[in-house]
C-alpha cells in the first residue's frame, strides 16, 4: 500500500464457467500501478491480460466468476494533516479527533470505523470495507480514498467508469455499436463521462476537437458515418478518442493494435504514445510483444498462466531478464543483426480447465525441477524493484 | 443504395414472382379432370348450349390463350366467373375481402404489440420468473395451431363464459354503415356509428387473438433470444465501461440490435396469419374472403382458386416489403450493403 | 542464471548441427501435449451435447420426440382398441365420456370408436407426413441452396432463387390449399403440395450461409488445390450449415404438422374415416361444446408433438450457437 499507487491488484483469482468445466484463468495475480506511471503488461494470448483489465472496471462477461482478490483504486489526495495527528494513528476504533477532521472536510466516516495498519500506511475501514488510506509524508499525512472495486456498489462503480478508468479496446469493430452513427455514440460518451454536472455545450465541436487530436482527417464525415463505413484504423482512432474524451486517472490500452493492419499499427502506437505524453494518465499498456511497449512504458509486468512471473523497470527487463519465460520471449524477438529465424518457446499455452500444478510454466521450462511441479513460486524481490517468481535461485 | 431503389427492386421481383405463380396455378388448374362447363350448368342442358357457353368463356381455346384472356381481364378488374357463387368473382371479392383485411389488421396489431411487450419483458429479466413464465407461454402459443386456439377460445370465452359472441361479424339488427370505403370498421367510424364499431370489434376479438397468438409467441421468443445474443457482444460491455447508465445501455444500445431477427420473423408470422385466416374464419363464421375461398375450393371452383392465390400473394408481397422497409430502417447495414 | 540464457547465435549453431538431447526432450514434450487433444469432431459433439443438456427444456423436448417416434412406430401394438381406428361403429358405445372407464379412457366418438386409440394412430399419420415432406424438401432445398450460393451472381443463382421466390410468394398454407383443392383431396397430394414449396425455406437458409462463406480463405484454397465444385460444396461448405439446417428441420416437424392438420381440418387432407389428427379435430368441432373430448384430445396430441419438437429444435439451436 504505497502512497503513490493509484491501482493495486492483490491476489486476484478469476475464472470462467465453460462447457468443459471451470476455466481457472487468473491465479493470484498481483500488479501495482503508480500515479503517473506507465506500465506494460506482456503475455501471450489467453494468459489472462484482458480478463484482468476487464476486472478493473468490472465489465467481465456473465459467465465470469471472481473467486477472490482485491482491486484497490486509490484516488487523488483529499486533504492533508500535519504531524500532530500522528498520535491518533493506532489500530482500532478511529479516534474522534480524526473523525472530526474527516467531517470537517466533508467526508463521511461512520462512527464505528476502524484503523488498521497496512505496510507502512493506514487504512480506514468501516463495515469491513476500506474507505480511505492514510499515508505518511515528510510533512505529515495525506488522506486518499481507497476502495476495493470488487466490493463497489452500482453507483460507485459507475463513478469509477465515468471518471477514473477508461479503456481502449482490442477490437474496435466489435466495440462500436453497428447500428448507430459515430456522432450518436460520441455524444453519449461525452454526455456520460466525467463530471455529470459538467455540461458540454456542443458535443459536435468537442468531438471534432478530439478527432483532430487522434489524427482523423475529415472529422465531420466520420461523425456522420456508421462504424462499418470506416476502416479499421479509423475505428480504433474513434475508440481512442472516446477513451481520452475526459480526463481520467487510469487509461488501459488493451492490445490496441492487434486487430489492425501492420502498416497502421505503428501509426496508432505512436498516436497513443503522444496522447500518453500529453495527458496526465497513469496507463496500462497490454500487449503480446515486448518490443511494442518498450518505448512507452516505465515498467513491465510479464504474465504467464494467469499470474505475474516477473516485473521490473523496462530497462532491467531487457538487459537482465530472469524468469525463463521472459528469457524465452526476449530470444523470440527477431534481431536485425542477423542470426536467422527466432526459435520461439516450446510447448503450448496452458489449458486453464486442467492447469499445470505448481508453477504453471513448468511444462515448457527448460530448467524445470521437481519443486516447480509441486509448489507455485512467490514473487521474490531481487532488489532494484525487480521481482521474479521462480524457484531457480 | 437508398431506400427507394431498394423498395423498387423488391417490388419488381415480387411482381415477377407473382406472375410466375399465377401461371403455375393456372396451368395446374387446367389439368384437373372434369369439365368445368358441365359442372356449371344443369345436366339436362342441350349440348349446343353448352358449347355456346364454352365458347363465350373461351374455354375452347388453347391454354396459353386462356391465360392471356384471363390476365387481360384481371387487369381490367374482372376476375372471372365463380362457379360456386354463380356470379362475378370481383363482386364476391369486393364484398368479402374487406372483412378479412380488417380482421388480419386487428390481429396484426395485437401481434406486433404483444410480441414486443412479451419479448422485451422476458429478455430484460433473463432467467428470473418473468422470463420463465413468458417462455412457457411462448412455447404453448407456438405449439398450438391457430385453429385449435380458435376452437378453444370459442369453447371457453364464448360458449362457457359468454364473454364474446361466437360467430359472425355483427349482431343481428345493428345498424350497418353505408360507408364510403366498403370497410365496415372504417365506415362505422367515419359515420360516427360508435356502437356499431364497438360491436364489430367485440365480434372480431376472439378470431383476431386466435390468429395472433401463435405468431406472437414465436416473435417474442426471437426478441428474447436476440437480446441474449446481443447482451454478450463486446460493444455492450464497452458501453457499460464508459459509464452509461443501465437504462441507456439496455434501451438504446441493446434493444435495437436485438429486435432485428425478431422483425424478420414478424413478417413471416403475419404472412402465416393470412394463411390461418382461412381456418379461423371458418370456425367463427366470419364473413371474410378466406372462408368464401375455402368453400369455393372445396367445389373446385378454378377461378376462385387462381384469384385467391393472386390476391393473397399480393397482400403477402406488400407485407414483406413493408417489413423489409422497417428492418432496413432499424439496421443501416442492410441499406448500405445492398449495392447493386 | 545468466549462463542459462543463450544468445540467438548459439541457438542457431545448435540448430544447424545434429539434434542434441535438449531437442529430443522438447520434441517429446510437444508430442505429449498434442496427443492429449481429442479429435475435433468428438470434441465438437461433446461441446454441443453439453450446451444442449444445460437446458432442461431441451431434454423434455427430446423425450417428447422420442415418445412420439415410439408411438408412431409401435402405436398399433399398444393401443387398446386397434380395430376402432378406421371403420367401426358401435352406436351403443357412442359418446362415452372420458375418464369414466378404463376401457375408454379418452371417451368415444359418435361412432363409438375409442378416442385414445384413434389419437395414437393419429400420431402415425402426422409423422408420416412429416417424414415424406422433409425427405423430399430438405435434400432438394439444401442442394439448390448450395448450388445457388456457390454460383452467386450468375444466371444459376438468379434462376434458382427466382423459382424459389415463386413458391414463397404466398403463405405455405394457402399454396397447399390451392393445389390440394385442384387435384383430388387426399393425404398424398397434400404431402406433395406441401413439399412443393417447403424446399424453398432450406434454399434460403443455405444460400445465405453459403454466400457469406464463398469468399473465405478455406474455400479459395480448396479451389486452388483443384477440388471439384461438387466436393467443395458438400464437404467444405455444407458442414458449416448443419446447425441451421438441423434446427430448421426439427422446428419444421411442428410446422408441417400444423399445415397438415390445417389441411385436414378444412377437409382437404386425409379423409374420414382415416384417423388423422386434423380430421378428428374438425370432426369433433361439430360436437362442441357438449362433447368436447372428441376434438380436444386430438388437439392436445397435436400440440404435444409440436411442443416437443419445438423444444428440441430450440435446444439444438442453442447447442450449435457459438460464442461465449
Amino acid at each position: 500500500m504505497s502512497k503513490n499507487s493509484v491501482l493495486e491488484i492483490e491476489d486476484l483469482n478469476v475464472g470462467y464457467n465453460t462447457y468443459r468445466g471451470f476455466s481457472d484463468v487468473l491465479d493470484d495475480l498481483n500488479l501495482t500501478l503508480k500515479k503517473g506511471e506507465k506500465i506494460g503488461v506482456i503475455g501471450e494470448s489467453g494468459c489472462g491480460k484482458t480478463t484482468t483489465m476487464k476486472s478493473i472496471h468490472q465489465i467481465l462477461s456473465d459467465n465470469a466468476v471472481i473467486k477472490s482478490g482485491k482491486i484497490y483504486f486509490n484516488g487523488d489526495e483529499l486533504f492533508a494533516l500535519d504531524r500532530s495527528y500522528e498520535k491518533y494513528l493506532e489500530k482500532g476504533p478511529i479516534h474522534t479527533e480524526l473523525q472530526d477532521t474527516f467531517e470537517e472536510n466533508d467526508l463521511s466516516v461512520p462512527s464505528k470505523s476502524k484503523l488498521s495498519k497496512e505496510g507502512d500506511s493506514w487504512a480506514v475501514k468501516s463495515k469491513g470495507t476500506v474507505r480511505y488510506g492514510i499515508y505518511q509524508t515528510e510533512n505529515g499525512m495525506i488522506i486518499k480514498p481507497r476502495r476495493d472495486v470488487l466490493k463497489m456498489k452500482k453507483k460507485e462503480l459507475m463513478s469509477l467508469r465515468r471518471r477514473h478508468v477508461s479503456m481502449i479496446p482490442q477490437d474496435p469493430t466489435a466495440s462500436l455499436n453497428p447500428l448507430y452513427k459515430v456522432k450518436t455514440q460520441m455524444k453519449d460518451v461525452l454526455k456520460y463521462s466525467g463530471e455529470t454536472t459538467e455540461e458540454i455545450e456542443d458535443y459536435k465541436e468537442r468531438s471534432i476537437e478530439l478527432f483532430d487530436e487522434v489524427a482523423l482527417t475529415d472529422p465531420e464525415r466520420v461523425l456522420d458515418s456508421y462504424p462499418f463505413q470506416l476502416s479499421g484504423g479509423m475505428r480504433q482512432r474513434v475508440c481512442i478518442a472516446m477513451s481520452v474524451a475526459v480526463a481520467k486517472d487510469i487509461l488501459i490500452a488493451d492490445e490496441p493494435t492487434t486487430n489492425l493492419d501492420v502498416t497502421i499499427q505503428d501509426q496508432v502506437l505512436r498516436l497513443i504514445r503522444d496522447i500518453l505524453e500529453e495527458r496526465d494518465f497513469s496507463a496500462i499498456f497490454v500487449s503480446q510483444a515486448l518490443g511494442a511497449v518498450r518505448k512507452f512504458v516505465d515498467r513491465i509486468y510479464v504474465v504467464y498462466g494467469g499470474t505475474v512471473v516477473e516485473s521490473a523497470s523496462t530497462s532491467r527487463i531487457f538487459t537482465d531478464p530472469k524468469h525463463p519465460y521472459t528469457v524465452g520471449l526476449m530470444e523470440s524477438i527477431p534481431k536485425l543483426t542477423g542470426g536467422g529465424f527466432s526459435v520461439g518457446i516450446a510447448g503450448q499455452t496452458p489449458d486453464y480447465v486442467d492447469a499445470p500444478s505448481g508453477c504453471r510454466f513448468h511444462p515448457r521450462c527448460p530448467d524445470a525441477k521437481d519443486r516447480c511441479k509441486e509448489e507455485k513460486p512467490d514473487l521474490v524481490d531481487l532488489g532494484n524493484d525487480h521481482y521474479v517468481a521462480c524457484w531457480r535461485d | 443504395m437508398n431506400i427507394k431503389k431498394y423498395i423498387a427492386k423488391r417490388a419488381f421481383w415480387g411482381i415477377i414472382a407473382l406472375l410466375g405463380l399465377s401461371v403455375f396455378i393456372f396451368y395446374l388448374g387446367r389439368f384437373i379432370p372434369g369439365d368445368p362447363v358441365q359442372m356449371m350448368v344443369d345436366p339436362r342442358t342441350p349440348d349446343a348450349v353448352v358449347e355456346e357457353l364454352r365458347k363465350s368463356l373461351a374455354l375452347d381455346r388453347p391454354i396459353y390463350m386462356q391465360y392471356f384472356i384471363w390476365f387481360r381481364n384481371v387487369l381490367q378488374g374482372d376476375l372471372g366467373f365463380s362457379i360456386y357463387s354463380r356470379r362475378s368473382l370481383t363482386a364476391d371479392v369486393t364484398q368479402r375481402l374487406p372483412f378479412t383485411l380488417e380482421l388480419v389488421f386487428y390481429a396484426g396489431m395485437v401481434q406486433v404489440v404483444g410480441s414486443f411487450l412479451l419479448g422485451v419483458f422476458a429478455g430484460s429479466n433473463i432467467n428470473k420468473w418473468q422470463d420463465h413464465i413468458t417462455r412457457v407461454f411462448a412455447y404453448i402459443g407456438v405449439s398450438i395451431p391457430a385453429f385449435v386456439f380458435a376452437i378453444i377460445f370459442q369453447l371457453m370465452f364464448s360458449y362457457t363464459w359468454g364473454l364474446f359472441p361466437s360467430t359472425g361479424a355483427l349482431t343481428e339488427g345493428i345498424v350497418r354503415p353505408d360507408g364510403p370505403t366498403g370497410f365496415l370498421g372504417i365506415d362505422a367510424l367515419l359515420n360516427g356509428q360508435i356502437g356499431t364499431f364497438v360491436n364489430y370489434v367485440h365480434h372480431a376479438t376472439l378470431p383476431a387473438f386466435a390468429l395472433a397468438i401463435p405468431g406472437m409467441a414465436q416473435v417474442a421468443r426471437m426478441y428474447r433470444s436476440g437480446m441474449i445474443t446481443t447482451g454478450k457482444k463486446e460493444y455492450i460491455a464497452m458501453a457499460r465501461g464508459f459509464g452509461f447508465p443501465e437504462r441507456i445501455v439496455r434501451f438504446k444500445y441493446l434493444l435495437r440490435p436485438s429486435v432485428i431477427p425478431g422483425l424478420t420473423v414478424l413478417g413471416m408470422q403475419i404472412a402465416m396469419m393470412i394463411g390461418n385466416a382461412f381456418l379461423v374464419e371458418m370456425v367463427f363464421v366470419w364473413p371474410g374472403f378466406s372462408r368464401f375461398a375455402i368453400e369455393a375450393m372445396l367445389e373446385s371452383d378454378l377461378n376462385t382458386i387462381v384469384a385467391t392465390v393472386l390476391i393473397i400473394g399480393l397482400m403477402f408481397a406488400i407485407l414483406n416489403i413493408i417489413v423489409d422497409i422497417v428492418v432496413a430502417y432499424v439496421d443501416p447495414r442492410i441499406r448500405y450493403t445492398e449495392e447493386g | 542464471m545468466s549462463s542459462e540464457s543463450k544468445s540467438i547465435d548459439d541457438k542457431m549453431e545448435k540448430n544447424s548441427n545434429e539434434k542434441t538431447e535438449d531437442d529430443h526432450i522438447e520434441e517429446e514434450k510437444v508430442e505429449e501435449l498434442t496427443e492429449k487433444k481429442e479429435s475435433p469432431w468428438k470434441d465438437s459433439l461433446k461441446r454441443k451435447w453439453y450446451r444442449f443438456s444445460q437446458n432442461p427444456l431441451s431434454l423434455v423436448g427430446l423425450s417428447i420426440a422420442i415418445i412420439t417416434i415410439f408411438l408412431t412406430l409401435f402405436g398399433e401394438y399398444i393401443s387398446p382398441h386397434p380395430e376402432h381406428a378406421f371403420y367401426y361403429s358401435n352406436y351403443q358405445d357412442a359418446f362415452i365420456e372420458p375418464f369414466q372407464t378404463m376401457e375408454y379412457p379418452f371417451g368415444t366418438d359418435e361412432y363409438g370408436r375409442d378416442v385414445l386409440t384413434r389419437t395414437i394412430f393419429g400420431f402415425r399419420y402426422a409423422m408420416t407426413m412429416v417424414v415424406v415432406v422433409l425427405t423430399l424438401s430438405v435434400p432438394t432445398g439444401v442442394t439448390a441452396g448450395l448450388v445457388a450460393g456457390y454460383h452467386k451472381d450468375t444466371w444459376v443463382d438468379t434462376l434458382i432463387m427466382r423459382i424459389a421466390d415463386v413458391f414463397i410468394a404466398v403463405p405455405p398454407l394457402v399454396l397447399a390449399l390451392s393445389i390440394t383443392a385442384m387435384v383430388d383431396p387426399g393425404p398424398m397430394y397434400a404431402m406433395l403440395a406441401v413439399s412443393l414449396m417447403w424446399w424453398t425455406w432450406y434454399t434460403r437458409i443455405v444460400y445465405n450461409n453459403v454466400s457469406s462463406l464463398v469468399n473465405e480463405e478455406f474455400i479459395k484454397s480448396a479451389e486452388i488445390m483443384g477440388d471439384s465444385k461438387l466436393h467443395i460444396m458438400f464437404s467444405e461448405i455444407l458442414p458449416n450449415c448443419t446447425g441451421a439446417i438441423l434446427t430448421k428441420a426439427t422446428l419444421d416437424v411442428g410446422w408441417v404438422i400444423i399445415v397438415g392438420a390445417s389441411l385436414s381440418f378444412v377437409g382437404l387432407g386425409a379423409q374420414a374415416p382415416t384417423p388423422d389428427l386434423g380430421t378428428m379435430v374438425a370432426n369433433g368441432a361439430d360436437w362442441m361444446p357438449g362433447r368436447w373430448w372428441v376434438a380436444i384430445f386430438p388437439a392436445i396430441a397435436i400440440s404435444f408433438i409440436i411442443l416437443g419438437f419445438n423444444l428440441l429444435g430450440d435446444g439444438i439451436q442453442d447447442a450449435f450457437e457459438e460464442g461465449s
